[in-house]
């Protein structure tokens, strides 16, 4: 007996987890060039610091060293972000990265496994829904609407 | 050998091998079948306890329940305004957090009628009962700090609410209700950080994401921060109000994210 062949989840989850790994080094080395530039506030390490952590984990997840950041995400937010006070862009960048994940969530396997990835794509949205919060006070942003909601996943609140 | 040799010999015989057969035949009745009511009895007198219906734990089950969590922060709030309401930048916020709140539950409303389930109408009784009502009670009896107390429940419960969503992305198991439940997760924790920043805004990082530990007041008063930590948590909170007694303690308010005894089944 011969059965039809089929993706396997596995493989495809892991797919997912080292595409928001380049993702977040991608993200890391943005705040780098920030820094390089003369972002000197401590905010601007601390939000390095976080991505970093979050590669880190999804790394720890899939068992996997990361391959590299992502050159898509790098060359959309390059040119407003080595400056002393990217704000405004990197509250942006927060927002991508959110709604990156949420989207996300909904492609990963229901098992075990595909819940624990789940479980950390949703710890590190809340994180960074956060930081985007933190970013657009800093930009002076002060219409709840930008704020409270994400533009780039405003879905069904 | 003698006639009475012979006779005692047999005598003693004869009573060991009694015995012997006494004994097994008590071993093989202990090891045999019990028979009647094995129930350990109880001690008193009482009604015998109800059997209560099997719960279904299901995605309809977690939906409902949000559902009366953001209707639960509209009772936070409704019994906010009524000990006078939020002020300051904290009070900038409140009508936009209600107005949030009124859309996500009507939005979750919409995915249980689409879940096949029955929408709820009120806010979930067992956090009512457990958390909201006591902590609105602590702020209104005796609080020695009305700003503050306010302050921290609406901090308390949207950091609750944050948490709450954020459990539900892996309890749910229905890939678009995934996706959902992960854009509520960070619209709550947008509020709570905006309220966070509002309430204390010089303290933006908490110690513990360089790992220290977070901080307190003079009044031991947990300090709220907008990065609270690493990563969003699951973990439950604990919300300190009202006025110290004559020990010196306050009010305790825990505040856990849902487990299958606050689930609303259908």
């Amino acid at each position: 007996m011969t059965f039809p062949a089929q993706a396997d989840p596995a493989d495809s989850d892991a797919q997912l987890v080292a595409d928001q790994l380049a993702l977040e080094l991608a993200a890391r080395d943005l705040y780098d060039s920030a820094i390089a530039a003369g972002a000197a506030d401590a905010i601007w390490t601390t939000l390095r610091e976080q991505h970093d952590s979050f590669a880190q984990r999804l790394s720890g997840i899939i068992a996997q060293p990361a391959q590299g950041a992502s050159d898509e995400l790098a060359d959309q937010f390059a040119d407003g972000f080595a400056v002393a006070d990217p704000s405004e862009l990197a509250a942006q960048l927060e927002n991508h990265l959110a709604a990156t994940y949420a989207d996300r969530v909904g492609e990963v396997s229901v098992s075990t496994r595909g819940n624990a990835i789940a479980g950390a794509f949703g710890s590190i949205l809340v994180s960074e829904s956060r930081h985007a919060v933190v970013l657009s006070d800093m930009a002076g942003v002060t219409d709840p609407a930008g704020i409270l909601v994400n533009p780039i996943a405003e879905v069904g609140a | 050998m003698s006639v009475t040799d012979r006779n005692s010999v047999d005598r003693r015989t004869m009573l060991r091998g009694g015995l012997l057969a006494a004994g097994g035949a008590a071993f093989l009745v202990a090891c045999g079948d019990r028979g009647g009511n094995t129930d350990p009895g109880r001690v008193g007198v009482a009604p015998p306890l109800p059997t209560l219906p099997e719960a279904e734990i299901d995605d309809v089950a977690w939906l409902r329940t949000l559902q009366g969590i953001s209707l639960g922060l509209l009772e936070v709030y409704a019994g906010i305004d009524k000990l006078g309401g939020l002020t300051g930048a904290p009070g900038e916020l409140e009508q936009d957090f209600v107005a949030a709140h009124e859309r996500t539950a009507e939005a979750l409303g919409e995915l249980v009628s689409s879940a096949g389930g029955t929408p709820v109408t009120e806010a979930n009784p067992f956090y009512s009962e457990r958390a909201i009502q006591p902590a609105l009670a602590a702020a209104g009896a005796d609080s020695d700090d009305l700003t503050r107390d306010l302050n921290n429940i609406a901090y308390g419960f949207e950091e609750w609410c944050a948490r709450s969503y954020q459990a539900a992305i892996t309890a749910i198991t229905d890939p678009e209700l995934r996706v959902q439940m992960a854009v509520f997760a960070g619209e709550a924790a947008r509020r709570s950080t905006a309220l966070a920043l509002a309430i204390s805004p010089d303290t933006v990082v908490s110690p513990t994401l360089s790992g220290g530990q977070a901080g307190t007041d003079d009044n031991d008063f947990p300090i709220v921060y907008a990065l609270p930590a690493r990563f969003g948590q699951l973990t439950g909170l604990e919300l300190t109000l009202g006025a110290p007694n004559e020990d010196g303690a306050r009010v305790k308010v825990g505040l856990q994210t849902p487990a299958d005894n606050a689930l609303l089944a259908s």
